[in-house]
């Protein structure tokens, strides 16, 4: 098993798409297998990946999902990393301040510290620490861009700002006006064209006198005189920008045209020399937490802090779902010829459970059945009318349903079945010590060896006659397996109740060999 | 309802342009796209990096939105879509397919509050406070030209061509290919920073001059050595080619669908009263539209045409100068922008598709059709 | 896959009390500050440098054949300094790797070929994979793939990039590496 390589031996997930056992996850309360694909992701919390320190989510809105101390390098979009240079304060009369500049000007900037300077012998030596921001990855620096280094490592790098920020605020004020007077106009007009009719008699009824009517003879237009928005629109021009005279005749220098991902990583000014690339903050990353579509429960959710790795919830498939190992096929691989496949199964639970090996779907479990449709059947809360008007319903949004898609057979090798079912013990910890004791129990035939909660099975199987040469060889069958739900369901059963769910497992053996002629 | 100032709501709506090669991606009411990435996605199941818009059935392209829309919710604007607003600027000719698809995954797989599709041509306007102007967005698979007026596309005027990055890549590699560059070297991101660093739109005189082949022609740009980054091969990328790249979109065709014959023909589809207007006010937007030396270029063709082209000259009269504008922020996300503006207003509650309508009927209403454009009782 | 059984010659490899696995061909400087915690394996053509500093392995660790394990260094005005390296458990360092990190979390897989830069920190349950290039001092997080390209990605929550269970899939490999890494039987006189 690498991380590189896939898995070999793949499990169907409720919603059809196949994935290896360690990217499933099982939900307890609807006994079903879930993938990233049909689970919803939340936002759990975020955290910068350099230096490590969550940040709460109503401070990284505020900074736009950066981090305030880690910056990236805008050439490599690797992490810049502080590094200071003495500097000596020379006290006296006239204060002057040396600072050591690195003698080359181009993008080489070492990160060797300097020779500490010389300072005036009569005066107090206090020398100051400053810092400037430097990429180990391509040695690029601040200095590079011009940018003065600071007496702080952190805190005070300057930002680059947008340029046009204040013709952009003018603009989104000038659209909200023009929107929220369009609507405004729009009510008076639907106002006007219906009159709302009163329940009691109004004064100004017999004699027709409104106060509109009034407010119009004196002069005065509306109730409110309304300010009409407005803005300088843009000015097109004929006078364009040409080309820079020097285009056909110098030489471009590659080195200080910026590539199209430097010039992605700021998009405000995109430059195009690299003498304005500014460092970028890092953005942060989270952490999230995976929720069962159906039934709503939490499948994963980690720890808050950043640098745990435990999970507060963990309903990882391997800790519940017997796990399929292949360990190798006995014989190669020939189309047409009855090979056997030995296969590792190991039981996760606390419980003993029974195994079967089938290649068509059992009859569903009707108490799982029962108990999902119960479920399901939940009458959402009745919200009243006026909320319904404005949109907003109390009722748990389960509309998040997705297209179930038919589990692709790709099978293409027949299976024997095993004939029996077999029974895989517990998971005990302790019998991990002992001693491997072979008991004298009558254990049917295909059972090459049993050690604890593992046991290892001989399965018969012939690759279809019609294989190419070099074909992957695919096992499709179902395991069946009590499962004893711990689960407390609100109300009834206090006891554990014991089910008998499957699972659609497909195994790529191997590619086939060339056929013995 | 109440009338007051929208208040600015807690969660800002996100705002998205998916182009073919680049997606913008941001919040509402923020002067710039939070970041420029490419329109790829790697996907889950098989691990390889492949364009969003390459797929073989419409459910490989839902999968394939799945992924791509959970990295850009989940690691770059890291925001739960859940309940959220959305603004999607979108190609008005774009394939149907496209929308449906997206609406979907975006209402039932992330369960999002509400979408709004709004025009590329008309919401770019928004950022100049105009609401005439010809715009012109030059993309990676396609130029379109759609003149707006008083703030309503023209849709009868509009015009499009294939030719965008993708075909300048492609002269690029024909280019180069020719003088003896191994093909293999020239993969997309190697044209594509070739294009981007070292080429540009050179003169009309220039053109010509190199088009008539005679014995005079000025001396071609310097020569440049680009240095392919995995392996250190040198690429020479001659001077001439620098230059010359760019005339795909000028070159004269009996059929009239270079740049500039586009725009003029788009403005003669339009009404007699409108076409003064349109001539003084030009506007290029998408990222195609970012290289040195266009506007000028443009500009000179134009006038050129107009005085020269006896099929022009007929038929616009009196003194015409074509006048461009300067976009704020940059072009390759003009178009983003003018989203982000339309995301900051009222317009996000009014004119939005809400999920509740969309998951009764599961379509998206389009201008194209039918069903949706009939007056109905109501 | 299941571990096939690794077999190794009795006379390469010394076996010590704590159920340390070390192959004779491998060039261990300065040994008594290499202090490894138990069960480890140190595979042949391996590298440690413990004279330069510490460097100290937690249990179940793998360390790949021809792999250099090298304690980092800070430069100072007055010269160089060696830092003491730490190594968690259940670490997997894969064959031709060159490590000069600083730390190393448990449970972290790190592949063939792969660069680790100086003084980078690796938390917890990461994946370095196959010939990735760390530049020095990055701090790879839990749960975060470092690929060959040299983007991070993934998190914790996140199934696709690391899995979610990595800890015990770190564990169990470790562990059976361990359990499969056996002699060579005695042939049959």
């Amino acid at each position: 098993m690498s991380f590189m390589q896939p898995s070999p031996v793949k499990y169907a997930c409720s919603c059809g798409i196949l994935n290896p056992i360690n990217k499933l996850f099982f939900c307890r309360h609807c006994p079903k297998l879930h993938c990233g694909f049909c689970v919803t992701h939340e936002i759990e919390s975020h955290f910068c990946s350099n230096c490590l320190e969550n940040i709460p989510s109503t401070e990284a809105k505020h900074k736009k999902n950066c981090c305030a101390n880690c910056f990236d390098c805008p050439c490599c979009q690797h992490t810049l990393s502080a590094r200071a240079s003495t500097v000596p304060v020379v006290r006296k009369s006239e204060e002057s301040k040396d600072v050591k500049e690195p003698k080359d000007g181009d993008s080489t900037g070492e990160a060797t510290p300097p020779v500490p300077a010389s300072s005036k012998p009569s005066a107090v030596p206090t020398t100051k620490k400053m810092y400037y921001l430097s990429c180990l990855s391509c040695r690029w620096t601040t200095r590079d861009v011009g940018i003065p280094d600071q007496g702080v490592a952190t805190g005070t790098w300057p930002d680059n700002e947008c340029l046009y920020q204040a013709r952009f605020n003018a603009l989104v004020e000038y659209f909200q006006a023009v929107v929220l007077q369009e609507k405004q106009e729009k009510l008076e007009f639907m106002r006007r064209k219906a009159p709302k009719q009163h329940k009691f008699p109004s004064l100004t009824d017999r004699t027709g006198l409104t106060v509109s009517l009034i407010r119009r003879q004196i002069g005065w237009n509306d109730k409110v005189p309304k300010a009409k928005a407005v803005i300088t629109p843009a000015e097109s021009t004929s006078e364009v920008e040409g080309l820079p005279a020097n285009i056909f005749t110098e030489q471009p220098n590659l080195r200080n045209v910026t590539t199209i991902a430097q010039r992605h990583s700021q998009p405000a000014d995109q430059p195009t020399a690299v003498g304005s690339l500014y460092p970028q903050r890092r953005s942060l990353w989270i952490k999230r937490s995976l929720r069962c579509r159906q039934c709503e429960h939490n499948l994963i959710k980690p720890e808050y802090h950043p640098t745990s790795i435990k999970y507060r919830i963990q309903l990882f498939a391997s800790y519940h779902v017997p796990e399929v190992v292949m360990v190798r096929c006995e014989q190669p691989l020939v189309p047409g010829k009855s090979n056997a496949i030995l296969l590792k199964l190991t039981n996760p639970t606390m419980y003993d459970m029974t195994i079967r090996l089938l290649t068509a779907a059992p009859p569903e479990d009707a108490q799982v059945s029962a108990e999902t449709t119960r479920v399901v059947k939940e009458e959402p809360i009745s919200s009243s009318p006026l909320l319904k008007t404005v949109g907003i319903t109390l009722s748990r949004q389960n509309s998040t349903r997705e297209v179930k898609r038919e589990v692709i057979d790709a099978s293409n090798a027949e299976i024997v079945p095993l004939e029996s079912e077999f029974v895989l013990s517990q998971r005990d910890d302790s019998k991990e010590f002992d001693e491997y004791v072979q008991l004298p129990t009558e254990e049917p035939k295909f059972i090459v060896w049993r050690k604890g909660n593992k046991v290892l099975v001989r399965l018969q199987f012939t690759p279809a006659e019609e294989l190419a040469f070099g074909t992957d060889v695919v096992l499709g069958f179902f395991m069946q397996y009590t499962y004893v739900n711990t689960v407390t369901n609100a109300s009834e059963k206090k006891e554990p109740t014991t089910h008998a769910l499957h699972s659609r497992v497909f195994i790529t053996a191997g590619a086939t060999e060339q056929k013995a002629t | 309802m109440p009338i007051y100032e929208s208040v600015m709501q807690e969660k800002p709506p996100i705002v998205l342009d998916i182009g073919t090669a680049y997606t913008k991606l941001g919040f509402a009411a923020e002067a710039y796209p939070r970041k420029i990435m490419p329109t790829e996605v790697v996907m889950t199941t098989t691990g390889i990096r492949k364009r969003l818009f390459d797929y073989g059935t419409p459910e490989e392209l839902y999968d394939q939105l799945v992924d791509f829309l959970q990295t850009i919710f989940f690691k770059h604007l890291l925001v739960s879509p859940k309940e959220r607003k959305f603004v999607l600027v979108e190609n008005v000719f774009g394939p149907t397919v496209l929308r449906e698809t997206l609406a979907r995954v975006l209402f039932v797989h992330f369960d999002v509050s509400s979408v709004m599709f709004v025009p590329v041509h008309l919401i770019a306007l928004s950022t100049l406070a105009v609401p005439t102007a010809l715009v012109i967005d030059i993309g990676y698979s396609e130029t379109s030209v759609m003149p707006v007026f008083s703030g309503v596309q023209i849709m009868g005027a509009f015009k499009d061509q294939s030719y965008g990055g993708k075909a300048v890549h492609a002269e690029i590699k024909r280019q180069l290919v020719e003088t003896g560059v191994k093909e293999s070297l020239l993969t997309e991101s190697v044209l594509e920073d070739i294009k981007v660093r070292t080429c540009f739109v050179t003169t009309m005189e220039r053109a010509q001059a190199r088009a008539k082949g005679g014995e005079d022609q000025p001396t071609p740009a310097p020569g440049v050595d680009y240095i392919v980054s995995d392996n250190d091969a040198v690429i020479q990328v001659p001077g001439s080619l620098r230059e010359a790249v760019y005339e795909i979109m000028f070159e004269p065709s009996n059929e009239r669908d270079s740049l500039p014959h586009l725009i003029l023909r788009s403005i003669l589809d339009c009404t007699l009263d409108v076409r003064r207007a349109l001539v003084e006010s030009v506007f290029l937007v998408g990222g195609g539209s970012m290289v040195q030396g266009l506007l000028a270029r443009l500009r000179q063709e134009l006038h050129h045409l107009l005085a020269e082209d006896p099929f022009y000259a007929e038929r616009f009269h009196g003194e015409l100068q074509f006048k461009f504008f300067n976009a704020i922020g940059k072009q390759n996300f003009t178009a983003w922008l003018g989203g982000a503006l339309c995301g900051a207003t009222d317009l996000i509650q009014t004119r939005s598709l809400v999920k509740e309508t969309y998951l009764k009927s599961e379509h998206v209403p389009d201008w194209s059709n039918l069903c949706d454009n009939r007056p109905t009782g109501s | 896959m299941e571990i096939a059984d690794t077999y190794y010659s009795k006379d390469e490899y010394v076996e010590t009390a704590s159920g340390n696995k070390v192959s004779r061909h491998t060039v261990l400087c300065g040994s008594q500050n290499i202090v490894l915690n138990g069960k480890v394996i140190v595979q042949s053509g391996a590298i440690i440098r413990g004279d330069l500093a510490n460097v100290r392995t937690g249990r179940y660790c793998v360390i790949g054949k021809d792999s250099v394990i090298r304690p980092p260094y800070k430069q100072f005005s007055k010269g160089i300094a060696f830092f003491p390296m730490h190594i968690g458990d259940h670490v997997f360092v894969g064959e031709g790797a060159v490590v000069s990190a600083a730390t190393i979390g448990s449970c972290v897989y790190i592949g063939k070929n792969a660069i680790i830069g100086r003084r980078c920190v690796l938390k917890d349950c990461c994946v370095i994979e196959d010939g990735a290039v760390l530049p020095p001092e990055t701090t790879v997080s839990s749960y975060m793939r470092y690929t060959a390209r040299g983007t991070i990605e993934g998190g914790q929550g996140n199934p696709y990039f690391v899995p979610a269970a990595m800890q015990d899939e770190m564990i169990n490999y470790t562990k059976s590496f361990y359990e499969h890494f056996v002699r060579t039987p005695a042939p049959a006189s």
